[in-house]
């Protein structure tokens, strides 16, 4: 019993070191890849420091939580936003698929290994690059280190790990169907963007349009988990939100599975 | 004169065929365009939640921060709009269908440039352009015949430094077979002139207005609609876009000598 879980694991953790090592293939592109996400915290820690040169006070954020927010709300997202299962598609469009499923590998555990694989890649390096810029910038931070603060944040970001990678699988399995992904899956991306947390926190817009919001999944991307590590929630904030993160989790695994075993009793391996 | 317009009359070729291909999925059409206008609309609506909240950034008023932002956008959505090539080249390289580009009486350059238009972004221009121009009139103080000519002239300079950009990224592709994080890189750090470079600490802003500069392609014509320019920052955003032009076509010739077909 105990063997044939450790055969399983060790398959698998093959697929987790293929992948990293795949990931420093194209050293140059592996490198315009960090430089892509430096840049992105460059611009918003340079834009709230010039906003709060101006305003001591923006939004009800001083610049101490607002940076702190935008260093958390980033390593949460290199952790969560990271995948490979955007690759799903192509492998279903061009018949590869067929490989996949005369492996003795299961399709999810697969995918969810690469993924971490690519997590654990940003992780690391953004570690190194955060503290980089932590140097250059020396922002005042109010992060908490308080341990079950840390324990709460950790789950908050691994339940939206396993959301983003259902969501990520559902509009993969779209391939099956209709052989353009990449155009719904570019909207989903730009209202992520906006909605996620991931560049500014979800309450400065309007109450009304946050409390909306709580009812879609995208804050617990994000938002969600940055705001639990800033200990800006109250405990029944976080109940709830704890609930809402598993509620979508749970509703996102059941469609995406259904998804799944509908697809393929009809996949043709066109392609191949 | 003859060579512009065969030159004219191929790129409608190319861009026919490339609007019949974007029509087969026009679903997909209609998701760009809602992404796109969802995007733009969104950065509108938090520059104006700012205003809302602080007087300035970086010394600029926020109407000011929104005239660097549709300048940015701009620039950015006339590139997206005609040098979408760029972004399929490196497949091109890879299946060793570039070898086709090369035997053709048309420019290499050209073809791997401007061969495939994004009607999407044309889709944008009109809507996203006639609202610049309305926010333009509207907003700037002071807008005469000479800030106007300066500001369409600095917009033909930005675009003169993304086409360098967009030809160093062919290089790229050429050399490494791989382009899609190097084009990618180029969008995300012309992102950073979305703002006014001021708000960049040292070295960022020097790097972006000296080593790669981006900050002169978006900000300058912006600075000159709004009469924050200088002389010496127009005579050195020309040299940059003229020495970078030149580099960009040096580089060009020199990668496709390393081109060896390999793939074909």
């Amino acid at each position: 019993m105990f063997s044939k879980l450790q055969n399983k694991l060790n398959k698998y953790a093959r697929v987790v070191s293929a992948t990293w090592m795949n990931g420093f293939a194209y050293p140059l592109s592996f490198w315009m890849w960090r430089l892509r996400q430096v840049m992105s915290i460059v611009i918003a820690i340079s834009l709230w420091q010039s906003i709060f040169a101006a305003s001591s006070n923006v939004f009800g954020y001083d610049q101490a939580h607002m940076l702190t927010y935008i260093f958390i709300s980033n390593i949460a997202g290199f952790i969560v936003l990271s995948s490979r299962t955007i690759e799903v598609p192509d492998v279903i469009t061009s018949g590869d698929l067929s490989l996949y499923l005369l492996k003795p590998v299961h399709f999810f555990v697969y995918w969810f290994s690469r993924d971490i694989a690519n997590k654990a890649q940003n992780a690391i390096f953004s570690c190194v690059e955060l503290f980089t810029l932590f140097l250059i910038y020396r922002p005042q931070l109010a992060i908490s280190t308080h341990i079950h603060t840390i324990l709460l944040a950790f789950f908050a970001i691994g339940g939206g790990v396993l959301l983003y990678f259902f969501i990520n699988m559902l509009f993969g399995f779209m391939a099956f169907w209709v052989p353009d992904v990449w155009a719904p899956r570019f909207l989903f991306f730009i209202i992520m963007f906006f909605l996620s947390g991931s560049t500014f926190p979800l309450d400065i817009y309007p109450k009304q349009l946050v409390d909306v919001l709580s009812y879609t999944p995208f804050p617990y991307l994000i938002f969600f988990p940055a705001k639990v590590w800033l200990e800006q929630l109250s405990f029944s904030q976080i109940v709830t939100g704890f609930g809402a993160l598993l509620g979508w989790i749970l509703a996102f695994g059941i469609l995406t599975s259904w998804m799944w075993s509908r697809a393929i009793k009809g996949y043709g391996a066109d392609g191949r | 004169m003859n060579t512009i317009l065969r030159y004219i009359k191929l790129w409608s070729l190319f861009a026919k065929y490339e609007l019949l291909f974007q029509l087969s999925t026009h679903l997909s059409m209609v998701f760009f365009f809602v992404g796109k206008i969802i995007r733009f609309f969104s950065f509108i609506i938090i520059l104006l939640l700012l205003k809302n909240n602080t007087n300035s950034l970086a010394g600029y008023t926020i109407n000011e921060v929104l005239i660097f932002f549709l300048t940015f956008n701009f620039i950015d959505l006339i590139s997206q709009m005609f040098l979408r090539g760029v972004y399929s080249l490196s497949g091109k390289v890879r299946s060793g269908e570039f070898d086709f580009f090369l035997c053709r009486p048309v420019s290499p350059l050209f073809r791997s440039l401007a061969g495939s238009p994004d009607f999407n972004d044309i889709l944008l221009f009109i809507p996203l352009t006639t609202f610049s121009v309305w926010y333009i009139v509207q907003n700037v103080p002071v807008l005469d015949i000479q800030h106007i000519f300066l500001y369409l002239f600095f917009l033909c300079n930005g675009l003169l430094i993304s086409i360098s950009f967009h030809i160093l990224v062919l290089c790229v592709g050429i050399i490494s077979t791989e382009v899609d994080n190097t084009i990618m890189f180029y969008r995300d750090l012309s992102q950073m002139a979305r703002f006014p470079t001021d708000i960049y600490k040292e070295p960022f802003r020097s790097f972006i207005t000296f080593v790669i500069p981006v900050g002169v392609m978006m900000t300058t014509p912006a600075k000159a609609l709004l009469g924050l320019g200088t002389p010496f920052m127009f005579i050195v955003s020309c040299v940059i876009s003229v020495v970078l032009f030149a580099l960009a076509l040096k580089a060009w010739d020199m990668s496709l000598k390393t081109y060896t077909s390999a793939s074909s």
